[in-house]
């Protein structure tokens, strides 16, 4: 049984372009396509940056293909033989490296991330910026680029933040000492939600409290029009929130330096 | 209507009725026309192949053949409306629903949208009938909760007319306490009869802001192509005898019927043009923003001598043409490439307001003075705001994109 085609100079090069064709339209799709998503606003450009892998994965099947039926005769003996010889060299050489690209595919269409999420994995927060067929990439905050493999899918915790909308709650949390108006406490915060140049108005707003052996600690959670503000939203929170509890006369618990009192 | 009005025009304008207040469930924005847009579309092709040469019923005009029409002539042909119309319409449509509660205190919301001369309307109407007009409070009086202010509302045997809800209140944490007060003393009946206007930005963040039930509202319904075309027509009309023909540059076809008043506009007897259509859409209806475009498209030929102190001698020019450039030439402000979210947050600001003055944006923005102004010049050059009496606000021309462009960002937006 032959499974080879004969490799002559044509089949190389044939398999050479078809390579470099799929290199070249891969780095095009991931080059164009965020850059087009940044000149849409809100939804449209969460749609077009989720489009960058699903097209990459047809590109690379497409090439696959190509390449499988140059190279072998593509018949089912054939293709039954290649595929179980080139899974037990996987196995045994590249199992994460096989299990991060299976987990890839995977995260097609079960979309646990995708670009433009702001997802924590193992203690990384960041938006993910861009997925690979092995890999996917987050930049921190403070503008780390974040590299994990996608086979933290199977067995690791994955925290998305917003999953695929731009609704993304925040949390801006105070201390006050225990003998306080809760009542005031809660309407003053409710108030620098609402009156937060980057809160998203048409999502709820609301104050969790909750009791702590040094503090009462008071969470106001709210969500920011675009997530991208998330920090400066929270900061806004905490900076007004803060300087409205001082003006209500609020006491806060020992940690607080007593000049803020004044 | 106890509102007088005396002129020609006004009669005919009492049966077309071009100002009518409805609740704001049934407030409906012009929509293009498809089919209409295509048409014009097709015969400015058409337009294009004809064969050099052949005379045309409908000669065009090059633009490069026309000027600009001076800001002193504009006033003859596109003036600044009068106000004194709308607000006897108002006063009927606030009769009629003062009668149905007549025996009970009641205020009412005029909203109005931006641009659209609600507060001006509402002024007029409260000089005409010697209503209380009460002032907005400074933002000193908001932010210290001067509940003084208020009481001008109180212990009044008229109807008070607050004519611009949108400045009593700041988007600070101390500015919203005087407007929930407001509405607090007004539902328990503290306030009596009263009417306040209110901008349609304003209201939809009260409706988050204020915990009590808002008065009935009412709005101006929006100016459709047939009631525009009406109303520039009026418009042109009430200072020149002979009737204004309006051409469009690039077919010469009329842009306004030449004697609509034997139309009626609301059984299709107007035919408008694509130009009216569109600018009726693009300006969701407004009349402020769709006169401020309309100004912009008009054009004169360079021997027509269009001044308001030779009234007598233009006016049988003005039998003749004034020319209304495409809807596609036409320069409309564009958002700069690079908008940040702090330019986003400043004209949502300005909107939610109906304008604001450097130093109050200081206060409300967590941005320093800084950084608005360099803000402001950026969105000035582009044309989306501008300056005036001390106020930033929107422009007429930017308020159609920064409206779409705040909508697709995910702010919180007007409901017309």
């Amino acid at each position: 049984m032959q499974i080879l085609h004969n490799l002559n100079q044509m089949v190389i090069i044939k398999v050479t372009l078809v390579v470099a064709t799929a290199l070249l339209l891969i780095t095009l799709s991931q080059r164009i396509l965020p850059w087009i998503a940044e000149r849409f606003s809100g939804r449209h450009r969460l749609y077009v940056l989720a489009s960058v892998p699903f097209l990459r994965l047809m590109i690379i099947v497409v090439t696959v293909w190509m390449i499988i039926s140059s190279i072998i005769e593509p018949t089912i003996e054939n293709l039954v033989a290649l595929l179980g010889a080139l899974g037990l060299a996987l196995g045994f050489a590249f199992k994460d490296y096989a299990s991060s690209l299976i987990a890839g595919i995977v995260t097609l269409y079960e979309m646990p991330y995708r670009l433009g999420d702001w997802v924590s994995v193992e203690g990384a927060y960041g938006e993910v910026k861009s997925i690979g067929m092995r890999s996917f990439e987050i930049i921190t905050p403070d503008d780390t680029v974040v590299v994990i493999p996608h086979l933290k899918l199977w067995d690791k915790k994955i925290f998305n933040a917003n999953d695929g909308s731009r609704n993304l709650q925040c949390t801006a949390n105070f201390y006050l000492h225990p003998r306080h108006n809760s009542k005031a406490v809660i309407e003053v915060l409710m108030d620098i939600a609402l009156t937060s140049s980057y809160l998203q108005v048409l999502k709820p707003v609301s104050v969790v409290a909750s009791e702590k052996p040094w503090a009462t600690q008071y969470r106001l959670k709210a969500y920011p029009v675009d997530p991208r503000n998330q920090f400066r939203f929270t900061t806004d929170l905490t900076v007004r929130g803060k300087k409205a509890l001082v003006e209500l006369g609020m006491d806060f618990p020992a940690p607080y330096p007593q000049s803020l009192h004044h | 209507m106890d509102l007088e009005m005396t002129t020609p025009m006004e009669h005919i304008e009492q049966k077309r009725q071009l100002w009518r207040y409805v609740p704001l469930s049934d407030y409906a924005v012009p929509q293009a026309t498809i089919s209409r847009t295509i048409k014009g579309d097709i015969r400015g092709l058409w337009q294009k192949l004809r064969v050099a040469g052949k005379k045309s019923e409908d000669p065009q005009k090059p633009e490069s053949d026309l000027q600009h029409i001076p800001d002193t002539a504009l006033e003859n042909v596109a003036p600044n409306p009068d106000w004194q119309l709308p607000a006897g319409y108002l006063k009927t449509a606030l009769d009629e629903r003062l009668e149905a509660k007549s025996n009970e205190k009641s205020t009412f919301l005029v909203v109005g949208l931006p641009q659209g001369g609600n507060a001006e309307i509402l002024t007029v109407l409260a000089r005409t009938l010697k209503w209380p007009l009460i002032t907005p409070p400074s933002a000193e009086q908001i932010l210290s909760k001067d509940h003084n202010w208020l009481k001008q509302m109180e212990k009044n045997d008229t109807p008070w007319v607050v004519p611009a809800l949108e400045r009593c209140y700041l988007r600070h944490i101390h500015g919203l306490a005087l407007v929930r007060q407001m509405f607090e003393k007004i539902n328990t009946g503290a306030m009596g009869n009263g009417i306040i206007g209110c901008d349609s930005w304003a209201l939809a963040f009260l409706k988050h802001a204020v915990p009590d039930r808002l008065p009935d509202s009412l709005v101006a319904q929006a100016f459709d192509d047939r009631r525009l075309s009406w109303w520039f027509y009026q418009l042109a009309s009430n200072r020149f005898q002979k009737p204004i023909h309006f051409r469009q540059t690039n077919n010469g076809e009329s842009v306004l019927p030449i004697e609509p008043e034997h139309a009626e506009p609301d059984k299709a007897g107007i035919k408008t043009s694509a130009f009216i259509n569109q600018l009726a859409a693009h300006s969701r209806g407004i009349p402020g923003i769709a006169l401020s475009l309309w100004r912009k498209a008009l054009r004169k030929e360079p021997d027509k001598t269009m001044t308001d102190t030779s009234l007598s001698e233009t006016e049988s020019d003005m039998k003749s043409t004034i020319w209304v450039l495409p809807w596609d030439k036409l320069d409309h402000p564009a958002l700069p490439s690079s908008i940040s979210a702090e330019s986003s947050i400043l004209l949502h600001s300005l909107l939610l307001h109906n304008g604001l003055s450097q130093s109050v944006l200081a206060e409300i923005l967590p941005f320093s003075s800084n950084v608005i102004t360099r803000m402001a010049l950026v969105l000035k050059d582009a044309g989306l705001i501008e300056e005036n009496e001390g106020l930033w606000k929107v422009t007429p021309s930017g308020y159609p994109i920064v409206r779409l462009y705040l909508d697709g960002e995910g702010y919180l937006i007007d409901q017309f």
